[in-house]
């Protein structure tokens, strides 16, 4: 798995390609570190070549959305597969994020 | 005015009632035809009183009538001797004395010559003679201090030369006799008036003759001149003389009877005088007078007793009509509530029924059917089957009694044992919590038999436990009850041990399970359907039938047994049919990884080839790959301890229909389906950091089964091929 991070002053742009399983969420936590430096901008997930996510993926982003919320950034999920969906929608994470 | 008369009905209508008003209108009704009947009586005895007074007044005239008849009679039988002896002065007296003597009626008599008739004998000359004591004296009254010249009866007769009657008077002492002088003038040879003869007639029987045949107490009869004085039968205190004088003075003619109505300007008494007159002179007026109170006083009375007993009638009839009319309210007050009751047992009933399980899915390898029919509204008996991770979770119970207490525990012990199987697997350990449930607070003494069992669909492993319940018929070739032990019932004792039996389905097999609602449903004839009978229709049921088919064979059989009787008790059956799925294997493959999780990329890499192999479609394959990467991350986290390393085997078989992939590690005990659903409805803050790798392997693979065997953690994980799987 991959990922790039674009940082702007309104919003950080992370560009996540490959597949989030259990193992790349344990390599991606530095990788993960700007997104955790939000200071108020929104975070933008692009997911438009995600392939795959596990639920030690889904802990990550978690991570990343108590952060934001708690200093007042959005995480918006963008371009999110039908496999991808179907998990967010099983643990009831489309619930606690913004898609678009 | 016509409002004020509405809310005046309104208020009647509404404070005193119907029957109330039905009895007013009842009330006035007889009042009136009450009424009726006395006016009609009261003319009846008018007519009757009028006829009576008619006859009477004729009766006294006439009786009056011939008194004075006779001494008239006794004059003209003295006239020749009178006339014989009128030339000797002396003979007179002797003569006189014949005349009173010949009628007892007649008390006194003489002879009033006129003046100087016999010079010899003087001026006045008159013979008289009288009767006391039945002793006739005879005297000469004419003289200087007795001028009868003067007395209105002499010189009446003188005048018109005809005899007459005078009015009645008073005559003695003691005032209450009358008298009444008949005066005659007596003529001589030549034509000439020589004398007036009187003859005093008395009167004193006729005030008695009068008042005789009246009928009433206060009734009497009154003897009138011609002129309307009243001369017999007024004493002065009879009231109303002198109105009734006024009414009758003059006018009757004679023979008529004529009555004219009256009323007592000092008492105020009504009342009616009938009266006529004699039919010749003296023309005297006889009236008969009655008061209408005395008349009318037994129909009055009548009416008024008849009135007090309607009116006792009707205070009897309100009192009653109330009475029903209250029950009646009662009874229609208890219907309403009943009707209540009553759909709020409906509701009840399909909440119940709501609670039971929805049939599922269907699949080759399992065919369940439930069925339960309440005695009354609402039962105690209960079932629930569901899957979780590859297993069947099934229970069937009866709780003790029927009806509503019944019904609200069945709901506490099924919803129970949905939420204890959701992390337990194992039924002894289910039954064991449900009993202590169940005993807590069990101040009713309530008990429940009950049944749970949980069968592995892809090992055919059968665990059981049973708590008092009726043993389920297993079917497979032959029909024999299941080997299960008899635990006591739950809410009996907390502290009861349950054990865990096992029995190995290694072929097709039916689990009949039933309440003893259908062992002991009663026919008619009070008999019971027992258990040789149940066998005996479980027996004759063909193979191939489907569940549904076998709990209605069953079920019709008891209904056609019971026949018209009423349902003794809840009626439950669950029917569950085992087929167990074998194919040609055709794939099989297996990978040993680290206990470390960056070896997860190898896991998939093998999945996905495998997935591939089995030509699965990316979002099938992606589901399997997540649900095997789950288990194995979270074996590889608990199964050593940290630091530690071991080993994972994974291996994965396939029919074509199936994939099953088989973890298996040398690790600690550790059964990751025993860990609790977690909330997925959570906000963000409160996600705890565990548990969804496990619900997520729960959701996306068709069953996964955790076993112990030996040393090692089994689990296995199945995920069925659809055709719309494949690619």
């Amino acid at each position: 798995m991959k990922i790039t991070v674009q940082e702007t002053d309104r919003q950080i742009l992370a560009k996540l390609v490959g597949e989030f399983d259990t193992a790349a969420a344990q390599e991606m936590e530095k990788a993960m570190q700007p997104l955790y430096a939000c200071e108020g901008r929104d975070i933008v997930m692009d997911c438009s070549q995600l392939e795959y996510i596990a639920s030690s993926g889904l802990r990550v982003l978690l991570g990343i959305l108590k952060n934001a919320k708690s200093c007042g950034s959005k995480v918006v999920l963008k371009d999110v597969n039908d496999v991808i969906r179907d998990v967010l929608e099983l643990t009831g994470f489309v619930s606690l994020f913004e898609f678009a | 005015m016509v409002k004020w008369i509405n809310k005046a009905g309104t208020f009647l209508r509404e404070k005193i009632g119907t029957s109330l008003g039905f009895v007013i209108l009842a009330a006035l009704l007889l009042e009136l035809l009450s009424f009726v009947q006395f006016y009609h009586t009261r003319s009846l005895l008018r007519d009757e009183l009028q006829k009576r007074m008619e006859k009477e007044l004729s009766v006294k005239a006439g009786v009056i009538r011939s008194s004075l008849a006779s001494a008239e009679m006794t004059m003209q039988e003295h006239l020749w001797d009178m006339q014989v002896h009128l030339s000797q002065p002396d003979s007179m007296f002797s003569v006189t004395r014949r005349l009173i003597a010949a009628n007892p009626e007649i008390v006194g008599g003489c002879m009033a010559f006129l003046p100087d008739y016999y010079p010899q004998k003087g001026r006045f000359f008159e013979p008289y003679a009288s009767k006391e004591n039945g002793v006739i004296r005879v005297q000469q009254l004419g003289g200087q201090e007795h001028d009868y010249t003067e007395h209105p009866a002499f010189r009446e007769a003188m005048q018109t030369g005809q005899p007459g009657w005078s009015d009645p008077y008073l005559y003695g002492t003691d005032s209450v006799s009358h008298l009444t002088t008949y005066s005659y003038p007596l003529r001589d040879g030549e034509d000439k008036i020589a004398a007036v003869c009187g003859l005093d007639l008395d009167l004193s029987w006729l005030r008695d003759t009068l008042n005789a045949n009246l009928g009433y107490p206060s009734s009497f009869g009154l003897l009138m001149t011609r002129s309307g004085e009243t001369v017999i039968g007024s004493d002065g205190e009879k009231p109303g003389i002198r109105i009734i004088s006024a009414l009758v003075s003059g006018r009757p003619a004679p023979g008529q009877c004529l009555m004219t109505r009256f009323r007592d300007p000092q008492t105020r008494r009504k009342g009616s005088v009938y009266y006529t007159s004699l039919s010749e002179a003296p023309y005297w007026q006889v009236a008969l007078v009655s008061y209408d109170r005395e008349v009318f006083e037994p129909i009055v009375r009548m009416w008024r007793l008849s009135r007090l007993l309607i009116l006792c009638g009707l205070l009897i009839l309100f009192f009653i009509i109330n009475r029903y009319v209250r029950s009646a309210r009662r009874l229609q007050q208890a219907r309403i509530e009943q009707a209540r009751i009553g759909s709020e047992l409906g509701i009840a009933r399909s909440i119940q029924m709501e609670m039971l399980p929805k049939p599922l899915a269907e699949r080759p390898d399992l065919d369940i059917h439930g069925f339960l029919v309440p005695a009354r509204e609402v039962g105690g008996d209960l079932y629930d089957f569901f899957l979780q991770d590859g297993k069947l979770f099934f229970c069937i119970g009866d709780v003790s009694g029927k009806g509503v207490p019944s019904a609200m525990v069945m709901s506490k012990i099924q919803s129970l044992f949905r939420r204890i199987s959701a992390h337990v697997s194992d039924p002894a350990r289910i039954v064991q919590v449900l009993n202590e449930e169940a005993c807590r607070g069990n101040e009713r003494n309530m008990f429940i038999t009950f049944f749970a069992g949980v069968l592995n669909l892809s090992s055919g492993h059968l665990q059981y436990c049973n708590a008092g319940h009726d043993r389920p018929f297993l079917l497979r070739g032959k029909t024999e009850k299941l080997q299960a032990r008899p635990h006591l019932p739950l809410g009996v004792f907390p502290d009861t041990p349950y054990g865990v039996q096992e029995v190995e389905l290694s072929g097709p097999a039916t689990l009949f399970l039933y309440t003893d609602g259908v062992t002991e449903a009663m026919n008619p004839r009070r008999e019971l359907f027992t258990d040789g009978r149940l066998a005996a229709v479980l027996e004759g049921l063909g193979d191939g039938l489907a569940a549904r088919e076998m709990a209605e064979t069953v079920s019709d059989a008891v209904r056609n047994f019971v026949g018209d009787a009423d349902p003794s008790d809840d009626l439950t059956l669950l029917v569950i049919r085992y087929i167990p799925q074998e194919g040609a294997e055709i794939l099989r493959d297996s990978i040993d990884l680290d206990n470390d999780v960056r070896q997860v990329s190898a896991l998939n890499h093998f999945i996905r080839s495998v997935a591939s192999r089995m030509g699965m479609a990316e979002k099938p394959a992606r589901n399997l790959q997540l649900a095997v990467e789950e288990i194995v991350v979270n074996v590889m986290h608990y199964a050593n301890p940290p630091g530690e390393t071991g080993r994972v085997h994974v291996e994965a078989t396939s029919d074509g229909r199936m994939v099953r992939i088989t973890v298996s590690d040398e690790g600690v005990a550790f059964d990751p389906t025993a860990v609790a659903e977690v909330d997925i409805t959570r906000s963000a803050e409160d996600r705890p950091v565990g548990g969804l790798g496990v619900h997520l392997a729960r959701h996306l693979a068709d069953s996964i089964h955790y076993e112990r065997v030996g040393e090692q953690n089994v689990l296995t994980l199945t995920k069925m091929i659809h055709k719309n799987d494949r690619i």
